[in-house]
């Protein structure tokens, strides 16, 4: 039996799908977990002048005081930032503002400035702003976090089997499918990658959205032009995987290198993305269940 | 009251829903980020709701508590400077510099938390309803009554600003004369909770346990009968209801689908409906005037008129939103100010949830030690009302409210 739940959140779609449950307890476990990547998009929503993002960027704040979760997906997007030598940031915002009109607010005239432009301060938990310009998107890395929320309440709930993911391009599974021994997921250029319990399976492609090239270099500040190419990175953390997949694929756009820490169990691999004749959204890896 | 301790630059209570919507609020925020002390007991939904906007506000979480583990792990691992305790009586005890508390554990165990917070001489915001019974309602009140300090009932409706806006025009030709109300509330939510072992779940599925649960009228219903309380100024003379588990047939007994007619005192109505069924439409009230109809939907409010009613020369600011035949005025607060800015469209739609204003508000009066917009007896006879609408439901009957339930003394 499967149990399905979804969210519209993150400019995207989360479903969940629990299997093996009684029907009423994998419904209410379904419900708990979505409530908590609602409240992560409440967070971190990029357009909401009610969010923790909408704080970090009021030009009024020196110092942003930031609730538990924000600072370890902030403390996350550090880490992540220094391992991949840059090619993940967070702090891309005002390039993404560049062509997006939605974030006319975010636009400002300077490049990312990383790293340098705040400082994370634990105790107690808050921003200190260095750079006014400095615009976060959290982008692939949010929807990353919030499945790892959201498997750590399924595992509370004493759900051993299921399988979540945002944008059909972040997964993670508990268990298994009905009556195989993991669960397999097809890329859109027709590779399976299987994942085992725990696992978490991060998709990043190069093609174009509505407003054309859809990746961008944190270092320099630039678009990336496409050249139909996607990167999987299977690991252990939702973000971590998220955030690689990104890294992964703008080192090998730019021809630069980028090496993800030998952690047990993480692997992955590019892709030639399939060809279409139109614009296609961002979230490119369509994922099959079976 | 030790007031020394901050000096928050804050307008009047009375002042805040007027300039909800200005730049201004966020100055007032900011001026207590040197925190204000405040715990919070019962780490669930909602107290994470309330956490998350006190980190908003910038008010200090020292204390928070819940005797469920995975509930306070859950609460500390977003507010990280608190410290945690798994027994109130304990926090109460141990945190003497925290000033106010939030209570957010179930309906049905407010009553001992409440009385030890007020004992223990803390500020009281209390969620609603108060209680899952008469006679606990009672007892909240009354300890609220006798003590000095600040209780708040978690009634949003009267910090709500946009709410406030349409209560100003309730009472003038704008609106004219109550013809009849209507709310929902409209879910697709089974209520049940998740939990690894027999005894956890039915120690979290509180609601829907016939002896602890006040059912969809009482959890969902208070809030919004108080907003026809507020508007009116009346409360419903009997209370007619019916309702069923239309849905969600996993062995529960509490409806997950319920309708409602509460008649006042000089024959108008509120229709209600509630249902963890379907979400269509969601949250709102709506009240039929001769000259117009608002429709309050908590973060949106409008205001529809009809054709034979006078132009007010505010229209002329307005901002309108189509909705099939009809075209409702947005109710936005401070609206000629915001037109003359030419920022009209900004303000349509509250930029914070309602649960902010009313903890604005209530941290507003703890430190002007004023009485709140919303006390223990709006809470009590918004109880009283909740609690006989569920009566209703379950009897299938109608249930009589005297004057006399509605007395907390």
């Amino acid at each position: 039996m499967l149990e399905r739940g979804a969210l519209a959140a993150m400019g995207t779609r989360f479903e969940i799908i629990v299997a093996g449950e009684s029907g009423s307890h994998a419904r209410a476990s379904i419900e708990e977990a979505l409530a908590e990547i609602e409240h992560c998009h409440k967070l971190w929503n990029p357009f909401s002048g009610d969010s923790m993002v909408a704080r970090l960027h009021d030009p009024m704040r020196e110092v942003v005081p930031i609730d538990g979760l924000t600072l370890e997906l902030l403390s996350l997007c550090e880490r992540l930032e220094q391992e991949t030598g840059g090619a993940f940031s967070a702090t891309v915002g005002s390039v993404l503002a560049s062509r997006d009109p939605r974030r006319e607010c975010q636009k400002v005239a300077g490049v990312p400035e990383g790293r340098s432009a705040y400082e994370i301060h634990e105790q107690p938990p808050c921003v200190r702003i260095l750079h006014r310009d400095v615009r976060w998107d959290f982008g692939a890395i949010a929807k990353g976090f919030a499945l790892d929320l959201a498997v750590e309440v399924l595992r509370e709930a004493g759900v051993e089997n299921a399988f979540l993911h945002g944008g059909s391009s972040s997964v993670i599974v508990l268990g298994s499918a009905p009556g195989l021994t993991g669960w397999d997921v097809q890329l859109p250029h027709g590779e399976v990658v299987s994942l085992q319990d725990g696992q978490s399976l991060g998709v990043s492609s190069d093609a174009g959205n509505y407003q054309g090239d859809h990746l961008i270099d944190p270092v320099g500040g630039e678009w990336l032009e496409s050249q139909s190419m996607g990167c999987w990175v299977r690991g252990r953390s939702g973000a971590e995987v998220d955030a690689w997949a990104t890294a992964l694929l703008v080192s090998r756009l730019r021809s630069t290198t980028a090496t993800i820490p030998g952690t047990e169990g993480e692997d992955w691999g590019f892709f030639e993305h399939p060809r279409s004749g139109k614009p296609v959204h961002d979230e490119t890896a369509e994922v099959q269940v079976s | 009251m030790a007031t020394d301790r901050r000096e928050f630059m804050i307008q009047s209570a009375g002042a805040l829903a007027g300039v909800a919507l200005l730049p201004g609020l966020e100055g007032w925020a900011r001026s207590i980020e040197d925190g204000y002390p405040v715990g919070i007991i019962g780490t669930g939904r909602q107290g994470r709701a309330i956490a998350a906007e006190l980190q908003k506000i910038g008010a200090k979480i020292v204390a928070i508590c819940d005797n469920d583990a995975p509930r306070l792990r859950s609460g500390s691992r977003r507010v990280k400077e608190a410290k945690t305790y798994s027994d109130a009586a304990e926090m109460l005890a141990t945190e003497k510099g925290m000033e106010a508390v939030f209570v957010a554990t179930p309906t049905h165990l407010h009553r001992e938390v409440v009385e030890a917070a007020i004992a223990a001489g803390k500020h009281v915001y209390c969620e609603a309803p108060l209680a899952h019974t008469i006679e606990d309602a009672k007892a909240i009140a009354m300890a609220a009554r006798g003590s000095s300090k600040v209780f708040q009932a978690g009634l949003l409706a009267r910090s709500n600003p946009v709410y406030s806006l349409a209560r100003s025009f309730y009472r003038t030709e704008a609106f004219l004369k109550l013809v009849s109300m209507r709310g929902q509330n409209s879910r697709k939510d089974s209520w049940r909770q998740a939990a690894s072992t027999a005894e956890r779940q039915a120690r979290l599925d509180w609601r829907l346990n016939e002896a602890t649960s006040t059912g969809l009228p009482g959890e969902l219903g208070t809030h919004q009968f108080d907003v026809f309380h507020w508007f009116t100024g009346k409360y419903p003379v009997r209370v007619q209801g019916r309702g069923g588990v239309l849905v969600w047939e996993d062995g529960r007994k509490v409806a997950d689908t319920v309708n409602l007619v509460l008649e006042m005192e000089g024959g108008e109505c509120i229709e209600y409906q509630a249902t963890l069924g379907n979400s269509y439409g969601g949250r709102y009230e709506v009240l039929h005037g001769v000259n117009s109809a608002f429709r309050l939907a908590w973060s949106h409010g409008w205001m529809f008129k009809e054709a034979d009613a006078a132009t007010q020369g505010w229209e002329v600011y307005a901002n309108r939103q189509r909705f099939f035949n009809d075209e409702g005025i947005t109710l936005i607060a401070d609206a000629t100010k915001l037109a003359s800015q030419n920022k009209l469209k900004d303000g349509v739609g509250l930029p914070h949830d309602s649960l902010y204003y009313g903890i604005m508000d209530f941290l507003t009066s703890c430190q002007e030690e004023k009485f709140p917009k919303t006390g223990a007896g709006e809470g009590y006879r918004a109880t009283v009302v909740g609690i006989a609408a569920h009566r209703a439901v379950v009897e299938g009957t109608t249930v009589e409210i005297s004057p006399d339930d509605l007395k907390e003394a």
